[in-house]
């Protein structure tokens, strides 16, 4: 019996560190239609940034781990001011109140824009949040990750710095 | 010479004791109910334990905890069921077979299993629920399907059912057989990244022939009774979880 209880506490402890997330390299697709306003009431296409990279984070306000990345996201967006690169935060869910609720707390200025039917978040086929995408210049997607990440540091900014310096 | 003593007790002596009485009668009702350990031999040679709160009612509701294992919130809730008249047998099953808190864990569970589990519960002659929280509605919903005659109201909390999930591309689900013998009602918490796919689970559940409906839980998250960081709000739903299951049981037709 004890020796079962230590193999299940082992097995237990191995099933959570596997739960650890990474980026997973995407085939270069194109991405479904992504077309929203922001809490302005200003509408923006995925379309209209090609020859740009595109970071697309999908968060909600109540999920924890999104809300854990938003600095170094913010972090990342005022790191890339001056390059060919864009930030686009998706809202999933929510109603505008909410958002507007937590953006009095949280201070970030990159565009977050209010999926508040969940229509965009269905179309991407997003399960788990935050989920991010990486698309290139071309509008392509290379790289999704569900899960948190450091976005100006590390794999994160190796990833955006090799997407930009392609065509 | 006789003598006969009567006692005649004052006003104020009947009061303290029909205070006394009141206060003995209070702490009966709150005392929380001991949970047995009950052990149940499986047609797969294993024995499963659980925790039994039994009760002099008519029903009986199967609590299986989620892959997560149970919280103190259950546990509570189920002593409070029962302290109200309904018996609750709680499951653990990955702890009680010893088995990582993982998908493939609850999905591993044998259908003639969890049939053993609900054959024993019938045959108490309760009126069965049956309460699965996240990956347990995997198991439950295996020892449930093809069994057209015995009809079972089950309550799924925020169920998680996929075979395969590809971000981009879309989800499967898994098939469990015939489930026309289920009513089930899904409880999905508003705050979770399932929500826009709980209408998807609906229609997988339908397909397979389920009766299921919905039921959105506002304002709270997966996991509200347990969660680190809970709001006001979700500790307070927390806190009357027996409550809420109370209600849920009632809406599942």
């Amino acid at each position: 019996m004890i020796l079962r209880c230590l193999a299940w506490l082992v097995l237990s402890f191995a099933a959570l560190s596997a739960q650890a997330a990474g980026f997973v390299e995407m085939d270069g697709a194109t991405p479904p239609p992504l077309q929203l306003k922001d809490r302005n009431g200003n509408s923006h296409a995925l379309a209209a940034y090609r020859g740009k990279v595109v970071l697309v984070n999908f968060w909600a306000t109540w999920c924890p781990p999104c809300r854990e990345e938003m600095p170094s996201m913010q972090r990342l967006k005022e790191k890339m001011s001056d390059r060919a690169f864009v930030m686009l935060g998706v809202n999933s869910g929510e109603p505008a109140e909410d958002l507007a609720e937590f953006l009095k707390l949280v201070k970030v200025d990159f565009d977050i824009l209010l999926d508040s039917d969940s229509a965009v978040t269905r179309r991407w086929k997003v399960f788990g949040l935050p989920t991010s995408f990486l698309i290139d210049r071309q509008g392509k997607v290379r790289y999704s990750l569900t899960g948190v990440t450091e976005w100006d540091q590390g794999e994160a900014l190796a990833l955006i710095e090799g997407l930009l310096k392609q065509d | 010479m006789n003598v006969r003593l009567r006692f005649f007790p004052s006003a104020t002596t009947m009061a303290v004791m029909r205070f006394l009485f009141a206060c003995i009668l209070a702490v009966m009702a709150l005392a929380p109910v001991r949970a047995e350990e009950v052990s149940l031999a499986l047609p797969s040679g294993e024995t499963l334990a659980f925790s039994r709160y039994p009760a002099d009612g008519k029903e009986l509701l199967l609590w299986f905890a989620s892959e997560h294992g149970l919280a103190p919130a259950e546990v509570q809730a189920a002593r409070e069921l029962a302290a109200r008249g309904t018996e609750v047998w709680q499951f653990d099953l990955l702890a009680a077979f010893f088995l990582p808190p993982a998908n493939s864990s609850m999905d591993g569970i044998r259908a003639e299993d969890v049939r053993a589990i609900f054959g024993a519960a019938r045959k108490t002659g309760a009126a069965v629920v049956v309460y699965a929280v996240n990956r347990a509605a995997v198991p439950v919903l295996k020892g449930l399907a093809d069994r057209a005659a015995e009809h079972t109201k089950v309550l799924l909390m925020h169920p998680h059912f996929y075979s395969a999930v590809d971000t981009l591309v879309g989800a499967d689900y898994l098939s469990f057989g015939s489930l026309s013998s289920v009513d089930a009602l899904v409880l999905q918490p508003r705050r979770s990244a399932a929500t826009p796919w709980v209408e998807d689970q609906l229609a997988a559940l339908r397909k397979q022939g389920a009766r299921a409906e919905l039921l959105m839980l506002e304002n709270v998250r997966e996991g509200f009774w347990v969660r680190e960081g809970a709001t006001e709000f979700e500790l307070t739903e927390g806190e009357r979880l027996a409550d809420l299951v109370n209600e849920w049981r009632a809406r599942v037709k």
